[in-house]
């Protein structure tokens, strides 16, 4: 297993335990995982490295939330082709909203089926 | 022509004209009649002169001076001759006559001649036009009386009145047909002509023997002379009139009956003089009885109506609900106090119009729409719509109810609705379907990453060579991150049984002796690697001994030591939470009576408008979107903290973090409001 076959996944996720058992078994799979608490963090690391092949994004979170990042990104034009993965326990309905807007490319519900998460990381990393 | 033949003549046109003549001779102070005043006068017809006085006592004692006062005059050589006078003259027979008696010529110094005209008939016609005059009168001011007055105690007295007068009685009274307290009573009610008192001084009217047949309703009597009649005085005690009652001798009775049969009441008319009431009086007292009914129904309909009004508004008015009323096209006339109250509206609107300008105006087309379809297909009407308060200006809930009332042919009459304030259950729905939404969300954040080890777990094992190990720190690693996930929903779990106890007022706390210092170390120890995992530091400052500064005194006090944990636990919790990062500082301090604990944080801050909110059930200050959990960890501690007797405040201002201390008594008296629940 190596880990420059895959490009950069980052995962914004305000909940330290749930943050880091998600980047532990993407890790495990060989993907190179950056972290960011809140939306605040994840502009701050998008700003300064180059684009990921796939944004993790919980919804609820401090300082800037899921909603407000998809906005800014979309805003960005140099952000708005990265693909956005919603993980949230907000209701279906909120996220397939979500997702219609066009603000990302789909979502999985919390909580979270290890294949079904790792199949989408495969996907578009 | 021969003087006799002009006598012939004058006597023929006499004859003709009904007239007679008669002669006073001043000299004998005699009377002359000829024959047909003789007649007249009931006086032999003999042609000789009669004394003056013979003539006088003919006239009846009433009118006599009268014509005393006529005859002296013409006596009186001095004065004119003409005078007149009428009076009346009793026949054989019983016939009255009315005569007048004139004189109106003197031919010689010691004669006055004049004429005797019978004036029977004419007395009796200008008699019967005064009289009808007078009947005529007195039933228009009756008929008008009946149709403009509703009053009843007004209505009974103009019966009574004119019945009086129509009558010609010198008293008159109504006698309401109510059944006493003894079964048999009937209440004196209006009278006419005579005092109250004339009647105070003897119980009210029962149905004797003389009263019964109008109580029951069994026809008019009509009596010459009521102490001649056999069944007059037949009641003990007083056998006839009694002491001080009017003297009664004419009597007259007629009931009054109501359109149903029902008797009403009985009116009574009395004289002193025998043969007063006549059978017209009794006629027109018949007829005034029949028309007293009608009107006396319509105002017992007016009372009821209005008593009903009555009491409608004063129930209405007592209502905590609004309740309004329209006619039955929809308009609405009437509204209760506590709508004006409720809206400050001024009194005296109608209509749609007096009641949308305070309805929500996104509510108004679709409360306006509903209450026409319930006025067209006459349905119950049911909606919920937005009042806005006068006062405050807010807008509050409420659901409006409405049913029509039919009459008898099932015609709509009236509608009457009620609005009640649903603001406060609205609201709290709302709050427990927030709740519900943030409790699944919450209860879901540690499933996620349990579950996660879990399936990791497994997919270890899947991918393990047959018969091979699985890396033993991989296994524990993810076990132990399993084992804190299912500690925080054991925590999260006994949050919500904590909701379901203070809901209903369970919440009962152990009283023991705890160690303030030794529970605020234990939470500091335990959060701290918390904190500094999301880049923060935790500072605990506990009571430092003046001759030792690095041994922390303890602080006792009669608490509940899993409780007192708990609030301190949801303190720096909180403090982690909003200033992620940021230092925490735990303090504690203690005067000999009053125990503290603060901590401060350098997150987001409160505004100082949400000071109160934030320890309420359910409220956060900032949105969940941004910050996730209960909602309830503030409103936990401070039910907590006040069932110990203590207090919890918060100094704050937005982004310049807060401070919350909690004060706790060290002997621990509850707070009032809170002793049942404690132990």
């Amino acid at each position: 297993m190596t880990v420059t076959e895959h490009g950069t996944i980052l995962l914004v996720e305000d909940e330290d335990d749930l943050r880091e058992t998600i980047r532990e078994v993407i890790m495990e799979e060989g993907y190179t995982v950056a972290e960011a608490g809140n939306g605040a963090e994840a502009l701050t690391w998008l700003d300064r490295n180059p684009p990921p092949c796939l944004v993790l994004l919980d919804l609820m979170m401090p300082v800037v939330n899921g909603f407000e990042l998809l906005e800014r990104m979309r805003a960005d034009p140099r952000l708005k082709e990265i693909p956005v993965l919603v993980i949230s326990a907000l209701a279906r309905q909120r996220l397939e909203e979500t997702v219609a807007k066009g603000t990302a490319v789909g979502y999985l519900t919390k909580p979270l089926q290890l294949k079904a998460l790792l199949g989408a990381v495969g996907q578009y990393c | 022509m021969t003087e006799r033949d002009e006598l012939e003549r004058l006597r023929l046109a006499l004859d003709v004209a009904g007239l007679s003549t008669w002669e006073l001779d001043l000299r004998g102070r005699t009377v002359r009649l000829d024959p047909r005043a003789a007649l007249l006068l009931g006086l032999p017809e003999d042609g000789r002169p009669l004394a003056i006085e013979d003539l006088l006592d003919r006239i009846d004692p009433a009118d006599r001076a009268e014509l005393r006062t006529v005859v002296e005059h013409a006596l009186d050589r001095s004065r004119p001759a003409s005078f007149r006078a009428q009076g009346r003259v009793a026949l054989p027979g019983g016939v009255e006559r009315w005569l007048e008696l004139r004189l109106a010529d003197r031919p010689s110094r010691d004669r006055v001649v004049g004429t005797v005209l019978d004036i029977t008939h004419r007395r009796a016609r200008a008699a019967r036009a005064a009289e009808e005059g007078r009947i005529n009168t007195i039933l228009l001011r009756v008929a008008n009386a009946f149709a403009s007055d509703l009053v009843h105690e007004r209505l009974v007295q103009t019966i009574t009145d004119e019945g009086t007068r129509l009558s010609e009685a010198e008293f008159g009274a109504y006698f309401e047909n109510v059944v006493g307290p003894d079964g048999g009573a009937y209440l004196l009610y209006t009278l006419s002509g005579a005092p109250r008192e004339a009647f105070a001084s003897f119980p009210l009217p029962r149905a004797t023997a003389i009263f019964a047949p109008t109580f029951n309703g069994e026809g008019t009597v009509r009596l010459d002379d009521v102490t001649k009649d056999p069944r007059f005085g037949k009641n003990a005690p007083y056998h006839g009139h009694p002491k001080g009652h009017l003297p009664v001798r004419s009597y007259l009775a007629v009931s009054v009956r109501s359109r149903s049969g029902k008797v009403l009441g009985g009116l009574f008319f009395g004289h002193s003089k025998v043969a007063v009431f006549t059978e017209s009086h009794e006629r027109l007292i018949e007829g005034l009885a029949a028309q007293a009914a009608v009107a006396l129904d319509n105002s017992e309909l007016y009372r009821a109506l209005q008593t009903s009004e009555r009491r409608f508004r004063e129930l209405a008015d007592a209502m905590p609900q609004i309740v309004w009323a329209t006619r039955p096209d929809g308009t609405t006339d009437y509204f209760n106090r506590r709508w004006y109250d409720f809206t400050g509206a001024p009194p005296g609107l109608e209509g749609d119009e007096a009641y949308l300008p305070y309805i929500h105006p996104d509510d108004r087309a679709r409360t306006l729409e509903r209450w026409r379809t319930a006025v067209r297909t006459t349905t119950t009407y049911e909606v919920e719509y937005r009042y806005r308060e006068g006062a405050t200006g807010l807008y509050r809930w409420f659901l409006a109810r409405a049913l029509p009332i039919k009459d008898e042919q099932g015609k709509v009459a009236r509608w009457f609705g009620t609005s009640t304030d649903i603001h406060e259950q609205k609201e709290a729905i709302r709050a427990r379907d927030v709740f519900l939404s943030i409790a699944s969300h919450e209860l879901r954040t540690p499933l996620t990453p349990l579950s996660l080890s879990v399936q990791s777990l497994g997919l270890l094992a899947e991918r393990a060579p047959e018969g091979g190990t699985v890396p033993a720190a991989k296994v524990a690693e993810r076990v132990a991150r399993a084992t804190r996930q299912v500690e925080h929903l054991e925590r999260l779990v006994g949050v919500l049984l904590d909701v379901s106890r203070l809901g209903e007022g369970r919440l009962v706390l152990e009283r023991e002796d705890v160690d303030l210092t030794a529970v605020a170390t234990e939470v500091a120890d335990r959060l701290r690697p918390e904190v500094e995992r999301g880049g923060g530091t935790l500072l605990f400052t506990p009571v430092a001994a003046a001759a030792a500064p690095h041994a922390p005194v303890p602080i006792v006090g009669r608490w509940n030591r899993v409780r007192l944990d708990q609030v301190l636990t949801n303190l720096v919790a909180n403090a982690m939470k909003y200033g992620r990062g940021k230092p925490v500082e735990l303090a504690l301090s203690c005067d000999g009576v009053t125990a503290r604990a603060t901590v401060r944080d350098q997150g987001i801050g409160v505004a100082s408008e949400d000071h109160d909110r934030i320890f309420q059930r359910f409220e956060r200050a900032v949105s969940a979107d941004h910050y996730g959990g209960f909602g309830l960890g503030l409103w936990i501690s401070r039910q907590v903290v006040e069932a110990l007797g203590g207090s919890i405040r918060v100094e704050s201002a937005p982004g310049e973090g807060a401070k919350f201390t909690v004060s706790l008594p060290l002997r621990g008296e509850a707070s009032p409001a809170q002793t049942a629940g404690v132990k």
